[in-house]
């Protein structure tokens, strides 16, 4: 289990793959009529400081935002936060799981997000957990549920076998840690043969050598209880959900792939969810960062690399334009039906939708619904959303318009806390006489490059 | 479910890692003193046909050897082969599922392979705990068991065929598994990062039905050494050494992992850091209620063998791989050991032999030197002579039971409790009649009226068939005629 107090605090950060603009596009690829993110009701079942939830009820005033968590400092943070910011739309509540519906009531949600909790919870809270998702989501919700996800799972509790029995230090505490980190480095100096297979050295161990301290505390340190997809599915199916899809990826029961960290959608039981239909693209909006992988020109056939080491093969000549005039148009988003709406004939390309979908599943492009408020590059006044100079001027985690964490220097963060609309550029550039215009202006850059601007 | 003892595969063989007189000697060699096996009472749980425990009784015709199974036709089998090769001493019972409470703390020598690892969670303490209370004051326990952390990658494949077959509705046969893992092999092909579980799978591919259908009916699971320790103090039982080191020690640790490792105090935490860096996915593990005694050890009265062979400097090992040994000392000692082979020098004569070309070394250095040596399975410190012979003599003999063991097709038991593979053949048929009576003319002469094509009946191949024979510490003494 997750220590209560912990030395270690778990970051307030996004989580991109529980933006409800993600489990919308997963719904209505699998034939849901999801309700518009902008309007809807979302749950966060352990939402710690709120960096979740935050930046939804700051983008969408109509999108009303409920966190709950045992943590009782990090729900004031939440509080506190929304307070300053005046974001009645987002409420949080200090509540063990198993008492929710004592504040919940009869609320129903069209989004219900349990991001480390399935895996990482006794197994009362456990039960709780699902038989609250079944009782709270709405007719047309989809449930985020992330768990550690058997085959995958079995591998790296090689190394954990090792870690838990190495560190004494208590649960939570930087020591803890630091004699995690002592054993890892005596496994990667001379990597026992038993452990050179690259599913081991490479994704597991050297994995952990990178862990941040937060990812030790919260993953490999914890308590964590591994389930097959299958499993969890029949557990959900006891209270009246159903399997709607893989957060990132279409491929269901897998058993090769060595994931071993489950981002699975449920929604109710009742409305039977398709396979997703490339045609389906229709009416959304796809992005594609310049800094994502782009097929090489003269190739007929795309690699791309998918989970657990799978190899996901694009046949697609008309991809490589499309993401081209995707890059220039970043931030911002394009419509699906602009790109491959029309061939001549005024019918869809239909296999261009299809790797459009397959580059979605591969993390290369992001699908949205109606696409964020970005600026298109840096106009005369910048402007950063208010949640995100807060962010920045607190240190906490920055979240962009696409809801994916950003790690930002510390310069940027102080330039970001500026770009309230008002300031033109030349008072950025007196307000910061540390920098040069140069540097300022390229940060601007890099800020509008990682969608941090706002129209 | 299976009652526990019968879960492992019924087919079993002589082990050396598992026979009481190598358990007697790790235990020496742990500061231990365990009951003297001449009149040593043995018990093996879940003893399949009982084959591991004919070499142990009839070798020692004064000990008590008794192997409980809960499977009828397996207890039937290994009875019929002890009556045919003359054991007397072994008695193989059926185990009703009482028996397990039944047994007294009678036995100086308690064995069990492959069924710890096959007990759920709930039934592990309880098979401890029969173990505890069938063992003699200063008895021994010889508990063979999966260890993780490395065995979980033999559980993943086990987890990842046992779904697949469900998912494709199969049953679960060692003939769908094996078509499983062909079409699992063949999925995995284009993938990266794969290799360890394909070579898993390739493995498992690999293995007999026997075992296939083992695997498939009780799953193995491992279980943390240190797990498994903290288990047996309920039970009274400590844990004494390893029945092998195989793969590894402390002192074989690389510099990074002996400095974390240097700074346990306790031996038992230093021994599961071993698992750990050497990914050893098995123990055999010795447990008593007696405790060890402190001091030095005592290698008096122990002899030395090896079944290395010299040739040019280099070191060939029974299954023909060649290796140089780096420390002068414990070369010494090995090459002392194999030039004298067949006859098994006790320790203080070895150390003479190998002091001859190598003065000036002190005792106590020849003694550490054995001891790794042995530790790494270049010469085995025996309680006593194996009493093979290294050239085959006029009528050359081998054991009552290998000779059944050759006529039923099965491995060959040799001196020290190790299986040979004969294969067929002239070298299985020649083997089933070497009972001491039969000249070389004798044995041509059989070998051709039994239809044997002549090319392979020559003296030259009788000649090398039983130089192998010998040469795998099969061929005994010969009576004087």
């Amino acid at each position: 289990m997750i220590p209560e107090k912990s030395e270690v605090k778990y970051p307030a950060a996004p989580i991109a793959a529980t933006s409800p603009e993600r489990l919308a596009v997963a719904a209505r690829l699998r034939g849901l009529e999801p309700c518009p993110p902008e309007r809807a009701r979302v749950l966060e079942l352990g939402c710690g400081g709120g960096g979740n939830l935050l930046p939804l009820a700051a983008s969408w005033p109509a999108c009303s935002c409920v966190g709950i968590d045992v943590d009782g400092s990090a729900i004031d943070e939440a509080t506190q936060l929304a307070r300053d910011l005046d974001l009645p739309n987002a409420r949080f509540h200090q509540v063990d799981l198993r008492d929710a519906r004592s504040v919940l009531g009869d609320e129903r949600f069209d989004y219900v997000v349990a991001h480390g909790v399935y895996s990482w919870v006794s197994e009362p809270v456990r039960q709780s957990l699902l038989e609250l998702c079944g009782a709270v989501l709405a007719e047309h919700g989809v449930l985020y549920l992330s768990h550690a996800s058997y085959p995958g799972f079995h591998v790296q509790q090689v190394l954990r076998d090792m870690l838990r029995f190495h560190v004494a230090a208590p649960a939570g505490s930087l020591a803890a840690v630091q004699q995690a980190r002592e054993l890892i480095a005596a496994l990667v100096a001379e990597p026992p043969a038993a452990l050179v297979a690259p599913e081991l050295l490479g994704r597991e161990l050297l994995g952990l050598r990178d862990a941040s301290d937060v990812r030790l505390t919260y993953d490999d340190l914890a308590e964590t209880e591994g389930f097959w997809l299958e499993d969890v599915v029949k557990h959900a199916a006891e209270h009246g959900l159903a399997f709607l899809g893989d957060a990132r990826s279409a491929a269901y029961a897998d058993l090769l792939s060595a994931r071993r960290f489950g981002r699975t959608l449920l929604c109710r039981a009742e409305r039977r969810p398709a396979a997703p239909e490339p045609s389906r693209l229709l009416g959304l909006r796809v992005a594609c960062p310049p800094f994502a992988p782009l097929p090489p020109e003269d190739a007929t056939t795309w690699q791309l690399p998918g989970e657990g080491g799978a190899v996901v093969s694009v046949r697609e000549p008309k991809l490589r334009a499309a993401l081209v005039r995707l890059r220039a148009a970043w931030p911002q988003s394009l419509a699906v039906d602009e790109l491959a709406g029309t061939v001549g004939n005024g019918a869809p390309n239909l296999s261009l939708l299809a790797a459009l979908l397959q580059a979605s599943e591969a993390g290369v492009v992001r699908l949205v619904l109606s696409g964020p408020a970005c600026a298109s590059g840096v106009s005369e006044r910048p402007t950063a959303s208010r949640y995100a100079r807060a962010c920045a001027r607190l240190g906490r985690p920055i979240a962009s318009q696409y809801h994916e964490q950003v790690p930002l220097p510390p310069p940027h963060r102080e330039l970001l806390q500026l770009l309230d609309g008002e300031r033109d550029q030349a008072q950025l550039r007196a307000e910061l006489p540390a920098r040069s215009g140069e540097e300022v202006s390229s940060m601007l850059q890099d800020l509008a490059h990682n969608a941090l601007l706002i129209a | 479910m299976k009652e526990l003892l019968g879960r492992a595969p019924a087919g079993r063989y002589a082990q050396r890692y598992a026979d009481p007189a190598r358990l007697w000697v790790q235990a020496r060699l742990h500061g231990h003193e365990p009951p003297p096996l001449e009149s040593a009472r043995v018990l093996e749980l879940g003893c399949g046909d009982g084959a591991h425990l004919l070499g142990i009784a009839a070798r020692q015709p004064s000990m008590q050897v008794v192997g409980l199974d809960p499977r009828p036709a397996a207890i039937a089998e290994g009875k019929q082969l002890a009556e045919r090769a003359g054991i007397a001493n072994l008695r193989l019972e059926v185990a009703e599922p009482s028996a397990l409470a039944d047994l007294g703390p009678a036995f100086d020598y308690v064995l069990c392979e492959g069924v710890y690892s096959r007990a759920s969670v709930a039934e592990r303490p309880q098979l401890l705990a029969c173990i505890a209370g069938a063992l003699s004051e200063r008895g021994l326990a010889c508990l063979d068991y999966d260890v993780r952390p490395l065995s979980r990658l033999h559980e993943l494949v086990a987890d990842v065929l046992g779904r697949s077959l469900a998912h494709h509705g199969v049953e679960r046969t060692p003939e769908a598994a094996r078509r499983e893992l062909a079409r699992l092999l063949e999925a995995s092909e284009g993938a990266r990062g794969l290799e360890l579980l394909r070579s898993e799978l390739e493995w498992w591919r690999q293995r007999d039905d026997v075992w296939l259908r083992a695997e498939l009916e009780a799953p193995r699971q491992g279980v943390l050494f240190d797990d498994l320790v903290r288990s047996l103090e309920p039970t009274g039982l400590s844990y004494v050494c390893e029945a092998s080191y195989h793969a590894g020690s402390v002192e074989d640790l690389p510099e990074a992992a002996a400095a974390l490792v240097g700074r346990e105090a306790s031996p038992l935490r230093r021994e599961q850091y071993v698992d750990f860096f050497s990914g050893r996915r098995q123990r055999r593990s010795l447990l008593s209620r007696a405790a060890a005694r402190q001091g030095a050890v005592n290698l008096d009265g122990l002899c030395c063998v090896s079944w290395l062979r010299a040739k040019g400097g280099e070191l060939v090992a029974p299954g023909g791989s060649t290796f140089r040994i780096d420390d002068r000392l414990q070369a010494a000692v090995v090459l002392a050991a194999c030039a004298s082979w067949p006859e098994a020098p006790s320790v203080a004569e070895l150390v003479q032999r190998a002091a001859a070309g190598t003065p000036g070394v002190e005792l106590d250095d020849w003694q550490r030197a054995i001891l790794r040596a042995h530790a790494r399975d270049w010469l085995e410190l025996r309680p006593a002579p194996p009493g093979c012979v290294g050239v085959p003599g006029k009528r050359p003999r081998i054991s009552a039971l290998a000779r059944v063991e050759a006529l039923s097709g099965r491995p060959l038991t040799n001196v020290v409790h190790t299986a040979i593979q004969l294969g067929g053949g002239v070298a299985g048929a020649l083997a089933s009649w070497l009972d001491g009576e039969h000249d070389r003319g004798a044995l041509r002469a059989r070998l051709l009226a039994e239809g044997y094509p002549p090319a392979q009946c020559t003296q030259a191949a009788i000649e090398q068939v039983l130089g192998a024979l010998a040469r795998r510490g099969l061929l005994l003494e010969e009576e004087a005629s």
